[in-house]
């Protein structure tokens, strides 16, 4: 039988998590249609992998069907819907990857991730980046964060989120120079 | 602390973001969520205690497979998900099994030192 969503129009989503905090799974789907976009764009900037970001967006709002109880200020969804994609994000990036140190940067990439001529792909320079530096340049660019929101966020040491977002805006810099460059040759 | 953004960088950002809107996922969220019920706090409480409680009526009647059946009926409430929400959620509730657990024991015990 086909499923009628039913129509909440342009209810405040404040309301519609207090209905879904009740287990009205209508309400939640709501939700789910709302901020799905946001969540698989932002789970995209962190993965570089469209599969996997739509698999970990599902994870992300399969946590909040079942934790959306302990949601005190329904006003916050979208905060708190973040923290946990950014800690389904970690958790994933810790269980696959626990080796590799996030905290350097390899610059020797760089040239082999941007050759003249390619064509630029947000993306892609991201995923040029290693995973610490990444999260907190999508956090800050993408989601608008402060330094100290993105320290809160992901407990790293305030300076080192600075000191990541400063080379990874520089890095991504280098890449969009090189593409220009690199288009800028191609055109002449 | 210094939060300014390059502005160049952040109009990529600005211009690459895309609409990824589909009932699909929608669709496969919602059908994740039906395989992951939600008991409230309360009820797992109160069905703990009442497992509990049947237990304990019923232990002096009962042969031990069946008081060690009764014993596994308790896990499905507390897998590691649910344990980790019902600590989220509600202290009580995550004493329930803790507590009970605890009663049986004693109970048990004073079983065998008054046999």
């Amino acid at each position: 039988m086909a499923h009628k969503p039913i129509p909440y129009g342009k209810a405040a989503e404040a309301m519609i998590v207090g209905l879904a905090r009740s287990g009205d799974r209508e309400a939640f789907a709501e939700l789910v249609r709302r901020r799905q976009s946001w969540i698989r764009n932002l789970m995209r900037r962190f993965c570089h992998d469209d599969h996997l970001a739509d698999d970990l967006a599902q994870l992300v709002f399969l946590q909040a069907w079942r934790y959306i109880r302990s949601l005190q200020q329904p006003d916050r969804f979208g905060a708190w819907l973040r923290r946990l994609a950014v800690n389904t994000w970690l958790q994933h990036y810790r269980a696959h990857d626990p080796i590799r140190n996030a905290d350097q940067l390899d610059d020797t990439d760089v040239a082999a991730e941007s050759p003249a001529g390619m064509a630029l792909d947000l993306d892609r320079a991201l995923a040029s980046l290693p995973e610490a530096p990444r999260l907190c340049i999508v956090l800050s660019y993408n989601e608008g964060m402060t330094h100290e929101e993105i320290a809160e966020l992901t407990e790293l040491p305030a300076g080192t989120v600075k000191s990541h977002i400063r080379r990874g805006t520089e890095r991504l810099r280098r890449i969009l120079t090189d593409y220009n460059n690199g288009a800028r040759n191609h055109g002449q | 602390m210094d939060n300014s953004r390059d502005p160049e960088i952040q109009a990529l950002f600005d211009s690459a973001e895309h609409p990824l809107d589909d009932q699909v996922f929608g669709d496969k969220v919602m059908a994740s969520t039906l395989g992951s019920p939600r008991r409230s706090g309360l009820a797992k409480a109160a069905i703990g205690a009442a497992l509990v409680f049947c237990l304990l009526l019923t232990a002096p009647l009962l042969p031990e497979p069946a008081l060690a059946l009764g014993r596994l009926m308790l896990i499905p409430l507390y897998t590691p998900d649910n344990a980790v929400a019902a600590f989220l959620i509600s202290p009580v509730n995550t004493l329930a099994l803790p507590v009970g657990m605890l009663v049986l024991l004693l109970w048990f015990a004073l079983r065998k030192l008054s046999a």
